[in-house]
């Protein structure tokens, strides 16, 4: 399923969702370059959580294609697309310990045991978890299981990795320590990734493109100036509210401070 | 935990009321049956064990209550499990909703005796069978109750824990989340059998081992459902200590005491045996 | 083929109901009629006018119910506390258990010479007695699931807030618990209100309720009066699931909340 041709590129072409009666996703419309990640950034409820089902096939679109590379994976069932979506939540199997979590698609994939071994053992001391092979999910803290789940998801090398709001449940430090460490795999690793958050730090820090998604609709940018300059990203109003600060005339926006540490 | 050394009073009543009729009773019967108290004391004597132990039937009796413990249970377990991959989310939907709980409010008497009335040679399968013009006679069907093979009693069985299983699963299920975790798996590369065989089944035994051994201890001590619809031989443990307490002979009653003794040390071991498993269980995916 | 499915299913749900009607209805219904030739009032109108009859035995059976239910579910919550801080909560929980492992046909049977002893056996009080032992063991493991930190902060804060023991028992605790305890309340209602086992072993034959007459009819070969009978036995638990399902679904919320957080 993933092997040299692993990560091409992402095409979502006119992609509708409806859902009961609803349209939630409206034409939706961009593509991801190979080996980087498109950050989209977007208010809840506008959408997002819906576009990443749709792109994984946990949910049937109305109309539209996606593709990866040449290949349409539209109508394709979930397990034969390749794309691998992160919730939210660190979702660990809780039958599972920690090296079976990890090696569960290898597994799927009938790899033989020494591979199996090899892969998680080496994914493991990437991700800092060596020595916990054998523990179970409620005995792992947060951070610890996100980045569980992270590794049970790099680790089958998918063609794409849809990221949901991944780091939003962890504390600033464990986000900030786990967003270093995708941007360092996600590069050694080649992968062509999609994330979807509210954070506008966040999405500067890990997009190498970026994306406005507001209503169902999505507007890509040319590139990282482009989205720095629309007021509507907020990337200036931010700026604007640490200068005002750093020069001392911290009352004028002082009320912006929620946007800050969101 | 407690402010003080004093024992909390209400934890001495909790032990006392669990453990102390279980006990006494327990000590009781051993007393009398090896000739110690009761009417038919005159001093120790091992005669009514050494009877019991000797008898064929004690052993057929115990491990045919485990049989039909197990097969009353599987059996249930399998329908609904298979009810639930088929009908999924209808299950929480509409009329049938509230019709699961209907069996719920069922006592086993009432199962034994619908089951006569449904199962039976001239019960309404038979009668339907008659209309459909399978059968002539009564005779001519197929008999389900009172044979040694037990069908009938495994059948009363899945009508009152089938539903009880659906309503348990569903709700293991949702508190396990196990309808987002087939998803992740889905996307891992699992098809929809995969996703269910590796993920579903497992994440549900695990959850719902502790009620599931729990009701097959119960089950296999059952007592209306085959006093009803069961064979006369073998009979299961709770009928036929039942049988040999109340016959008029009063010297079979030291024999039901040992047999009642024999089973309760065989239940009582299972339970303690599952619960120290479920503690081991958990403090080593603790540690580790 | 789903719908078709889950019509069955809730056919197999009714139709022992209905066939319980028709079989108290019915005063002939000869192999190999489908259904039964006439269907008269009359016997349920005789089962009551009998100045010895259901009626007095209802009324024991109900009395036994309410009797059992008050006593086990009133100390049940007194105990269910002291279990929910107790160090060695698993071991007790086991010990509660006990009765259900070893079955009532077991226990009856062991009991009964003391009971005889104590005069208690063929007595009214007795039978309630044995099966409070059950009851009380459901309702400890059944209300152990209240005792979740968030009642326990509610109570200090009650404390804090200068209320007295009995106090934080009468307005915050027991307001509390007060659907759960209606559920506990209902289900050993059930616990004594279905017992055969028991009545018969413990009453001895002096002690006649609906299950005892019921078994009498049945094994008397009238099964029109049995089935009379089924149908009272249904009748309050049926109700309650007209009301609120919540009051049968305990059994399951039971063994989820005692095992899930130990």
């Amino acid at each position: 399923m993933t092997t040299d041709a692993s990560s091409p590129t992402l095409r979502v072409d006119r992609l509708g969702v409806q859902l009961g009666g609803q349209v939630i996703l409206h034409d939706v419309s961009f593509v991801v370059d190979v080996h980087t990640t498109m950050a989209v950034i977007g208010a809840s409820g506008c959408g997002k959580t819906t576009l990443l089902r749709a792109i994984a096939g946990l949910l049937t679109p109305a109309h539209g294609e996606v593709k990866l590379g040449a290949r349409r994976v539209d109508l394709l069932a979930p397990n034969r697309r390749g794309i691998v979506y992160l919730n939210q939540e660190p979702l660990l199997f809780p039958h599972l310990d920690l090296f079976e979590n990890i090696a569960f698609g290898l597994r799927l994939r009938r790899l033989p045991e020494r591979q199996v071994r090899e892969r998680v053992a080496e994914m493991l001391v990437q991700l800092e978890l060596d020595g916990m092979e054998r523990r179970h999910a409620h005995a792992l803290s947060g951070g610890q299981r996100q980045r569980a789940a992270f590794g049970r998801a790099l680790v089958v090398e998918p063609a794409l990795l849809l990221l949901d709001e991944p780091f939003s449940n962890l504390d600033p430090d464990t986000r900030t320590s786990m967003q270093d460490l995708f941007k360092q795999l996600a590069r050694r690793r080649g992968i062509t990734a999609l994330l979807v958050t509210h954070d506008l730090k966040e999405s500067m820090r890990m997009g190498d493109s970026f994306a406005m998604m507001r209503g169902g609709r999505v507007h890509a940018y040319a590139d990282r100036k482009a989205f720095c300059a629309d007021p509507a990203s907020g990337v200036e109003r931010e700026a604007a509210f640490w200068q005002a600060f750093t020069s001392g005339d911290a009352q004028v926006s002082g009320c912006d401070a929620r946007t800050a540490d969101s | 935990m407690s402010r003080s050394r004093r024992p909390d009073p209400w934890i001495i009543l909790l032990a006392t009321m669990s453990a102390g009729p279980v006990l006494a009773g327990l000590v009781f019967m051993l007393l009398y049956s090896t000739g110690q108290i009761g009417l038919l004391a005159h001093g120790f004597t091992l005669h009514y064990w050494r009877v019991v132990l000797d008898d064929r039937q004690t052993w057929i009796t115990l491990a045919y209550s485990l049989a039909m413990g197990l097969a009353s249970l599987g059996a249930s377990l399998l329908l609904a499990l298979a009810l639930q991959a088929a009908l999924g989310a209808r299950l929480r939907r509409g009329a049938l909703r509230g019709l699961l709980f209907v069996p719920l409010a069922v006592p086993p008497l009432v199962a034994a005796l619908l089951s006569v009335e449904v199962l039976g040679n001239a019960g309404l399968l038979a009668r339907l069978a008659h209309a459909l013009g399978w059968i002539d006679q009564p005779g001519d069907f197929p008999s389900l109750l009172f044979t040694p093979s037990g069908v009938g009693i495994v059948l009363a069985h899945m009508t009152l824990v089938t539903p009880f299983l659906l309503l348990l699963l569903d709700r293991l299920g949702r508190n396990a989340r196990v309808a987002d975790l087939m998803q992740v798996a889905r996307t891992l590369g699992a098809s929809r059998w995969q996703a269910w065989r590796q993920v579903c089944l497992p994440v549900l035994m695990r959850a719902g081992m502790p009620v599931l051994s729990v009701y097959f201890i119960a089950l296999m001590g059952a007592f209306e459902v085959p006093l009803l619809v069961g064979a006369q031989y073998p009979a299961m443990v709770s009928v036929l200590i039942q049988r040999r307490f109340s016959q008029f002979d009063i010297s079979t009653r030291p024999e039901a005491y040992v047999l009642a003794s024999l089973y309760a040390c065989l239940a009582m071991g299972l339970l303690l045996a599952l619960f120290a498993w479920r503690g081991r269980r958990e403090a080593g995916e603790r540690a580790a | 083929m789903r719908r078709a499915l889950a019509w069955i299913l809730s056919g197999m749900l009714v139709l022992p109901l209905v066939l319980l009607v028709l079989l108290s209805l019915a005063r002939h219904w000869t192999w190999p009629a489908l259904l039964p030739a006439d269907l008269q009032l009359r016997q349920w109108r005789d089962l009551f006018a009998d100045a010895n009859g259901l009626g007095t035995v209802v009324l024991r059976s109900l009395g036994m119910g309410i009797g059992v239910a008050v006593a086990a579910t009133a100390l049940g919550f007194a105990s269910s506390r002291s279990l929910a801080r107790h160090a060695r909560q698993g071991r007790l929980l086991a010990l509660l258990h006990l009765p259900f492992a070893v079955s009532p046909v077991v226990l009856g049977v062991s009991l009964l010479y003391a009971f005889l002893r104590l005069h208690l056996a063929g007595h009214l009080l007795g039978v309630m007695l044995a099966q409070l032992v059950f009851a009380y063991a459901y309702a400890v493991i059944l209300l152990s699931g209240f005792w979740n930190p968030r009642a326990r902060s509610l109570e200090e804060l009650a404390s804090s807030l200068g209320a007295g023991r009995r106090q934080v028992w009468l307005h915050v605790l027991m307001p509390l618990a007060r659907p759960l305890l209606g559920v506990c309340l209902f289900q050993t209602f059930l616990i004594s209100w279905f017992d055969y086992a028991l009545v018969l072993l413990i009453g001895s034959g002096q002690v006649a309720t609906l299950t005892i007459t019921l078994y009498q009819y049945f094994s008397s070969g009238d099964i029109r009066l049995a089935a009379t009978c089924a149908l009272l036995l249904l009748a309050p638990p049926l109700l309650a699931l007209g009301l609120n399902q919540q009051l049968l679904s305990a059994t399951i919320v039971t063994h989820l909340e005692a095992h899930d957080d130990d």
